[in-house]
């Protein structure tokens, strides 16, 4: 063997010794960093359940479950999980999700939300890597006009943006080193701060014609600023933190646009340089760790309920996570993966600590951030509505004609529209407020109590689950029930609670149903993703 | 600059919202029955940002930093506070004014729940809000109706967060805008006995989803069933309307004015805690032309309440704090504003367990620092609490007794009856 | 090479021809039209005198709270002083050691904002929403002008000497005949006022804050603060608007196209017809527009917060009250005590003609 093989072996060496699977690196990294005790595997119909909430963005049909539970394979998990992420449910949970997190429901009519949800729900559905997205939602360069939905959602305004995209892509809540140094955290510097102000602040909202769109100025020169405790004048050109200030080409007074600008028009004119681009280049680069750390504990949270790194925007040496090297293997990961979303989430999916149960290993509740037992977390409003349309049989009449990602979506939307405004208001955050954390709300026990569209939903009608069920005998009716309602097989006293509850109301039958059936819906289980 | 660090919704970690303990077992040791049945109340009036102590309890005019306001005299011979609060200035004999106040912390995302949770210097448990603890202590134990109620502009929900290592029960009902959320109503479709019965069914069926798992998210989630039904069984309460016109002028038409005035229907319906948020009170820019229109919102409806308790007989068994995370710096800056001053500002307290008319401590002739009667949020607590005739305040968790309040303060006896 | 100094004005030159510091903070300053003597009122009260030529300083102590509106009257030698305890003073303003000819204490009740000079007429404006006429000579009162619906916070006094114009707290401009009492009607800038609901705050901010008049009278600009991110901080960018004052509709606004964080504080037109603004927010600046156009054609930025400003009869020299830091300690932190003293204030003059080169040896 010459040199030169030896040289190619060990360029192929890479492949040849290939690493571990992401999943299993998952769970190495957490056996190494808590001694247990681990909760055990979820059983299948607690799978079912979390998988399909988690990359379908609802629950299964009663039939589904069954088929499920009754499958022998021996692979049944993985080929769930493959076909859940190839479904045409799959892109509209990531939407959802998505607008959530980095819009937190605004709504500004200026930026029409149709137009964005269509936008992400193509993104995912075409497979694009991560990255591409935060870049295009960066440079926001209007093609497609969804794009400038982060800035003109925010109207444009630097400061706001600026510490959006630091929390959202950068997982920095820097608001507090506007002014100065962070008072609490030492990484946060107020240099940091107006090195990203100072990509974002030439950008502004500007009409052209009937659309709203977002323009540039050309380079107003070096950023000033100063802390409040001192009045050191400070400048910085645009610089992402941790980076180096980037390097702005020079043009002649009158030279700096390509298309210059023209107020009689209405055109507010391109500059020949975009900082703006810059920043969605450099920031979305595999060798930002900050992004790539960043966009690997979101994706981790959107599955888990929980970022390795929480909260999700406190990224920073004073925060250590409960498991540190977990984060460094999924950052590595998802460079790997070169930003695939569905090939991320898959490996999450395909992990032991995803497919954990929420049941306690023993009477000590493992501390946060291990990922020793699986988390409580609360349905979204989406899919909580549409939970509750799938469990009371609404919602199949309404998918069944569907088949791609956008006709599942629209369909989805235009019966269910109203009814979803509701459910954000009962069940979501106010616009502009990160929805992270269970806040049971008495709006919403009230919505579940007292709307009048769910109540209807209980009523029986064109075979929905009301239908069905009184038809049943009592025992076939705790059946049924529990399928379509909770995804799981009834237990003994289960079924003895509710044909008890049959037999007290008599003759009542319907009411008895109604009653046994809203229990279930509004009941904690139903309510959280377990 | 964005100061306000988005004060009204900072997002607590996880491990704090959810209490960092689970199933602890948590109660009042050795607090007799007979305080809960005094049925002791207590309304907590905040003023988010940091009211100016200058313009309003500790003013300081002709003086350096005394901006361009003058003192004006009140009911009580000796006592002056500033012009700003004609209508306050006649209602001092109910008031303990206390001018040392002295924290440590000048943030506001981190100073809010500082102050609101008594420093409890960080004992690795998070200790619950003034309203969960009170609560906590003095709930009468056959209460139809929540027991802490945050009235507070913008949203509203539940704050289970407040309850700390009490555990979510025992967080705050938050009315958005002095609103009941809607669908307060039951159709009539329902009747009561079927709504008890399916409500019963969901008890049961969360009874047995807990077993074996983390039980914080479930009680949170049964409470706000709970809050539900003995809200709309007194959904009346909210209705404004049925307060004459001339009772709710007098208390002004503004957010504030409509929330003293909700605050004052709930506590004679007997809520023991009713706490009131003012946000936007951190004047950073023009502070003076700014107080004037906020001091009005303030005092015109904070005297309207101190007079309509004292005439109810209600003083003597509530207890009213009107209070911020900390006061304003003497020295003005370039925009005519003021900043964050932990280090010497001001309080009121009236009512129940407190003198009245009476002043405690004192800022120096400039108003930059406490001269006489130095106390912290500790001494605020303790004193609190034994206004309200809860002797020794004490806490277990997890079978270990933790103090209510900072373990080497003391109630400030000088505003104590 | 002759020495003799270029007198042309060329605002692009401009330059900080002098400081004269102030132990306390200032909230105004003028220049009587003899320009002789620069007066500026302090927040203890105090007015500043100074003679420029021999640099003498004299304090007229009479007000005891903050004084922000002065104003000259050219023929009789006076000045008029106001304070926001509501008081007026009458001074004969070049006295040796000037005592007030005559006080009115509640002349309006809380601050005066602002008070201008029109003929035998003195008018003076401010929180209680009511403008007051008063006689120049002896300050009896001769009428009152209702109307605005909050704190009126600028005057301006048409060159015609008759006609006044008045802005306020909510963004309204009302036209008035001063020998009539007459209102005679509106102009909207209400892009300079932001709401509460606007802002999240509980009092809403902006107003209008300065208004000038150009030298015959045909335009009226405005200036404040336009969009706004924070009301509390009173954090937003300049604005001025402008007027065709005889037909009461609106001009295309001036535009500020370098990023400056705060309001106008002072607008003024030259006699060479240009305009010149004063900006106060974090720190300060100066624009000069020339009529008909929207963009500057000169700034000077990086200045301390100007809080007013106001042309030197001569043209060439404008002077101005500003901010000054002073002292220890800033948000919550309290340093040495025995350092912690208020902030300062300084009466600047800036030149617009260009800086003298030094003297040849």
């Amino acid at each position: 063997m010459t040199r030169l093989t030896i040289v190619l072996l060990a360029l192929h060496a890479g492949p040849l010794l290939a690493q571990e699977p992401l999943h299993r690196r998952i769970d190495d990294a957490i056996a190494s960093g808590f001694k247990g005790p681990f909760a055990k595997d979820a059983d299948h119909a607690a799978f079912v359940r979390r998988v399909h909430l988690d990359l379908a963005g609802v629950i299964p049909t009663a039939a589904e479950v069954r088929q499920f539970l009754n499958d022998e394979s021996s692979n049944k998990r993985a080929a769930l999980i493959d076909r859940l992420l190839a479904g045409p449910d799959f892109p509209r949970r990531m939407q959802e999700a998505f607008h959530v997190m980095l819009e937190e429901r605004r709504e500004v009519k200026e930026s029409p939300l149709a137009d964005w949800e269509d936008f992400l729900l193509t993104s995912f559905a075409s497979g694009k890597p991560f990255d591409q997205l935060a870049r295009e939602i960066l440079a926001a360069d209007g093609k497609p006009a969804a794009t400038n939905k982060f800035y003109v959602d925010r109207n444009g305004e630097p400061h706001l943006i600026t510490r959006d995209v630091a929390r959202l892509f950068l997982g920095r809540d820097v608001e507090c080193s506007q002014c100065h140094d962070h008072p609490t955290v030492h990484d946060y510097k107020q240099a940091d701060y107006f090195g990203l102000y100072a990509f974002v602040n030439r950008s502004f909202v500007a009409k052209q014609g009937k659309v709203t769109g977002l323009a540039e100025k050309v380079s107003p020169g070096q950023v000033d600023f100063e802390s409040v405790f001192d009045t050191i004048k400070m400048k910085t050109g645009p610089r992402l933190p941790s980076g180096k200030e980037i390097v702005e080409p020079a043009y002649a007074k009158g030279e700096e646009y390509l298309e210059k600008p023209n107020p009689k028009e209405g055109k507010p004119g391109v500059p020949k340089f975009s900082s703006r681009a810059v920043l969605a280049q450099q920031l979305t680069s595999a060798k930002n760790s900050a992004f790539v750390r960043n966009s690997a504990n979101r994706l981790w949270y959107l599955m888990m309920g929980q970022g390795v790194v929480h909260p999700l925007d406190q990224h920073h040496s004073d925060n250590v996570p409960a498991q540190p090297k977990l984060l460094d293997v999924l950052a590595e990961g998802l460079v790997e993966l070169k930003f695939d979303v569905k090939a991320f989430l898959r490996e999450i999916a395909l992990s032991a600590a995803y497919q954990r149960s929420s049941m306690l290993p023993g009477k000590d509740e493992p501390p946060t951030g291990t990922f020793a037992v699986a988390e409580l977390r609360p349905l979204s409003p989406e899919q909580l509505l549409y939970s509750v349309a799938q469990a009371t049989g609404g919602l199949e009449a309404v998918v069944r004609k569907t088949a791609t990602p956008a006709e599942r979506a629209g369909a989805m939307r235009t019966k269910f529209g109203p009814s979803l405004k509701g459910f954000v208001t009962a069940f979501g955050n106010r616009p502009g407020e990160a929805e992270v954390a269970f806040q049971p709300s008495l709006a919403g026990a009230l919505y579940l109590s007292n709307d009048r569209v769910i109540l209807e939903w209980l009523e029986p009608k064109d075979g929905n689950l009301a239908a069905r069920l009184a038809k049943l005998t009592d025992d076939a009716v705790a059946e049924e029930m529990y399928f379509s309602i909770l995804s799981r097989p009834a237990t003994t006293a289960e079924r003895a609670e509710t044909a008890a509850h049959l037999r007290t109301r008599g003759e009542q039958r319907t009411l008895a149903l109604r009653e046994l059936c809203w229990a279930l819906l509004a009941s904690t289980e139903f309510r959280l993703n377990h | 600059m964005g100061y306000e660090c988005r004060s009204q919704d900072h997002r607590l970690s996880r491990r704090q919202l959810l209490g960092a303990l689970a199933g602890a077992a948590t109660g009042s040791l050795g607090l007799a029955d007979e305080v809960r049945a005094q049925n002791k109340q207590v309304l907590f009036l905040w003023l988010d940002g940091g009211m100016s102590q200058l313009e309003s309890w500790d003013p300081k005019p002709r003086t350096e930093f005394g901006g361009p306001f003058r003192a004006i005299p009140t009911t009580v011979p000796g006592i002056h506070i500033s012009e700003l609060m004609p209508h306050t200035a006649r209602q001092m004999q109910h008031l303990a004014i206390v001018r040392g106040m002295c924290t440590r912390d000048e943030n506001h995302s981190t100073g809010v729940p500082l102050i609101q949770r008594g420093d409890p210097r960080n004992r690795g448990v998070t200790y619950p809000y003034l309203g969960a603890a009170v609560s906590n202590f003095i709930a009468p134990a056959n209460a139809t109706l929540p027991p802490y109620i945050h009235i507070k502009p913008y949203g509203g929900g539940f704050q289970y967060g407040d309850g700390g290592f009490l555990g979510p029960r025992f967080g705050a009902l938050a009315l958005g805008d002095g609103q009941p959320p809607i669908h307060i109503l039951r159709p009539e479709t329902i009747a009561e006995d079927s709504d008890a019965a399916r409500n019963r069914l969901r008890a049961e069926a969360n009874r047995r989803f807990v077993e074996g798992r983390r039980g914080e998210e479930a009680a949170a989630y049964d409470y706000s069933f709970e809050m539900a039904q003995q809200l709309m069984r007194r959904r009346e309460l909210f209705d404004l309307d049925r307060v004459p016109a001339a009772v709710r002028d007098r208390y002004g038409r503004h957010p504030l004015g409509r929330h003293l005035l909700l605050a004052r229907r709930l506590l004679e319906a007997g809520i023991t805690f009713v706490k009131v948020t003012s946000f936007h009170w951190d004047t950073h820019a023009d502070n003076f032309h700014y107080h004037i229109d906020l001091m009005n919102q303030f005092e015109r409806p904070f005297a309207a309440l101190i007079q309509d308790l004292a005439d109810r007989g209600m003083l003597d068994h509530t207890l009213v704090i009107a209070m911020s995370e900390f006061g304003r710096t003497p020295k003005i800056n370039e925009k005519l504003g003021r900043d964050h001053w932990p280090a010497a500002w001001s309080l009121a307290l009236a009512g129940c367990g407190i003198k009245k008319g009476v002043v405690y401590g004192r800022t120096s002739d400039k108003g930059s620092s406490v001269a006489d009667g130095q106390v912290d949020i500790g001494h605020l607590f303790h004193t609190i609490f034994a206004a309200l005739g809860i002797r020794n305040p004490r806490y277990r968790v997890r079978g270990q007794p933790l103090p209510a309040a900072h373990d080497d303060m003391a109630p400030i006896r000088e505003v104590l009856l | 090479m002759n020495d003799a100094p270029v007198t042309t004005v060329d605002p692009t030159r401009t330059w900080e021809a002098k400081t004269i510091p102030v132990p306390r903070q200032l909230l105004g300053c003028r220049i009587s039209s003899c320009g002789e003597y620069v007066v500026a009122g302090d927040f203890a009260g105090a007015i500043h005198r100074w003679h420029l030529a021999s640099d003498r300083h004299t304090v007229l102590a009479a007000h005891s709270s903050w004084v922000k509106a002065l104003v000259f009257h050219a023929d009789r030698r006076r000045l008029y002083s106001t304070d926001y305890a509501g008081t007026i003073c009458c001074w004969n303003y070049a006295d040796e050691e000037p005592q007030p000819i005559w006080t009115l204490r509640d002349a309006h009740e809380g601050w005066i904002r602002d008070a201008v000079v029109a003929g035998d007429l003195l008018v003076t404006a401010g929180n209680d929403a009511r403008i007051r006429v008063w006689s120049a000579n002896n300050g009896s009162l001769l009428r009152e002008l209702t109307g605005h619906g909050c704190a009126i916070f600028c005057l301006a006094v048409h060159p015609d000497g008759r006609t006044l114009a008045s802005g306020d707290n909510h963004g309204v401009i009302k036209r008035w005949d001063l020998t009539t009492g007459r209102h005679e009607r509106d102009l909207n800038a209400a892009t300079l006022w932001h709401s509460p609901e606007a802002t999240m705050s509980l009092t809403g901010v902006g107003g209008v804050r300065s208004l000038a008049f150009d030298r015959d009278g045909a335009t009226l600009v405005a200036g404040g603060m336009a969009t706004t991110t924070s009301a509390n901080f009173a954090q937003g960018t300049p604005a001025v608007l402008a007027y065709d004052w005889a037909a009461g509709s609106a001009r295309p606004s001036l535009r500020i196209p370098d990023p400056f964080e705060g309001f106008i504080t002072s607008l003024a037109f030259h006699p060479d017809g240009f305009l010149i603004g004063a900006g106060g927010g974090v720190g300060g600046a100066l624009w000069f527009w020339r009529a008909g156009e929207q963009d500057p054609f000169a700034s000077l930025r990086g200045l301390r917060h100007l809080r007013e400003t106001h042309l030197h009869p001569d043209g060439q020299r404008l002077i101005a009250a500003t901010f000054e830091a002073r002292g220890q300690g800033g948000n919550g932190r309290r340093g040495n005590i025995a350092e912690y003293v208020d902030n300062a204030g300084a009466v600047k003059i800036y030149s617009m003609t260009p800086r003298p080169s030094p003297p040849r040896r």
